[in-house]
């Protein structure tokens, strides 16, 4: 091989490396993995959770994708706040909801990736099922598909 | 060298309380959390207010958001306690830290208003930041029931008027905005 077909393929290689460091992808079982060890608990029903989250993926509602959905059995007291520990950093808690009349908690964080948010929602219910749903969404297009939507009714 | 270490630190020292004096408000309370029965926090800020956005223009019951003034926001952050029993600290020695802040230089009181129901008596302030220019960069919001506190504040460019726009909205409690010369 050439010296400059070498030098082409090497500045390549770090043009994709640099693109894939500025745009972090999700690995989702990764995130479960941290979330279940963080919660004290396992996932439930992987299988049929992850044939939902192939569905959840081919289809884009309101412009979402990439949906992966994770549902844990807790045990005792969990605290969602632990969830954010998890976390890699970029991550923001943009909102905080915890119902302690009804033992709910949500928390919902996001990451900006380029031009798209992914999106990470936390949800326990009072009888200690918690869901995991993460997807990526883009702010511009979602508005876009609302006023389409919003014009069409 | 020595002398140099000197001034920059004296800078620092000097630049501080200018630091400190920002529309954004350190919102915690300490111990209301614990009483309260229901606490919801937003904190949109940077880019993750387009997706505030978003769902802002997905609320079927309002009026379309003039997306010129979100533009101009920073940052919307609210903070919301419910409480199943009206708790006695909840005065104004609780609010102390935030109305501490308040009164620095740059923030003005511009609404008081006061209700009383049958469920007791409520209480809306605004406050608003100025800078030097006379432009609002900041509006603080502190809404009081028996049973329910509301801290908001909004960072950015936006006049105490727009708040009607966003106020049941978001988390941010529907407030009143009329002139101080209508306190009741």
């Amino acid at each position: 091989m050439k010296p400059t077909a070498l030098a082409a393929l090497a500045a390549v290689w770090l043009c994709a490396a640099n693109t894939a460091q500025a745009s972090p992808r999700l690995d989702f079982n990764q995130l479960v993995d941290r979330v279940a060890v963080a919660l004290h608990c396992r996932p439930q029903h992987p299988h049929l959770v992850g044939m939902v989250s192939f569905f959840a993926r081919l289809s884009h509602p309101h412009e979402a994708r990439g949906m992966h959905i994770a549902i844990f059995e807790t045990h005792g007291e969990s605290n969602l706040d632990a969830v954010a520990g998890a976390l890699d950093a970029g991550w923001t808690q943009i909102i905080r909801h915890d119902n302690y009349r009804d033992h709910e908690q949500a928390r919902i964080f996001v990451r900006q990736d380029g031009k798209r948010f992914q999106m990470l929602i936390a949800n326990l219910d009072d009888d200690g099922e918690a869901q995991l749903v993460t997807l990526e969404v883009a702010p511009g297009d979602l508005i876009h598909e609302l006023d389409r939507h919003r014009s069409q009714n | 060298m020595r002398k140099r270490w000197g001034v920059l630190f004296t800078g620092l020292l000097l630049a501080a309380p200018l630091v400190a004096q920002q529309p954004r408000l350190d919102m915690h309370l300490s111990g209301l959390a614990a009483r309260a029965s229901e606490v919801n926090e937003v904190s949109l800020d940077g880019a993750a207010l387009k997706l505030g956005m978003a769902f802002l223009n997905n609320d079927s019951d309002m009026d379309r958001v003039d997306r010129e003034l979100l533009s101009k926001l920073k940052g919307i952050y609210v903070l919301n306690y419910e409480f199943d029993h009206a708790p006695p600290e909840l005065n104004d020695t609780t609010l102390a830290p935030i109305r501490q802040q308040l009164q620095a230089r740059g923030w003005s009181r511009i609404v008081t208003s006061r209700s009383s129901s049958r469920r007791g008596d409520e209480t809306d302030e605004v406050y608003v930041y100025t800078d030097a220019a006379g432009q609002i960069q900041g509006l603080a919001v502190i809404s009081r029931e028996p049973r329910e506190l509301s801290v908001v504040n909004i960072v950015g460019t936006i006049k105490p008027e727009e708040l009607t726009q966003l106020s049941g909205h978001l988390g941010i409690p529907k407030v009143d905005v009329k002139p101080k010369g209508d306190e009741q």
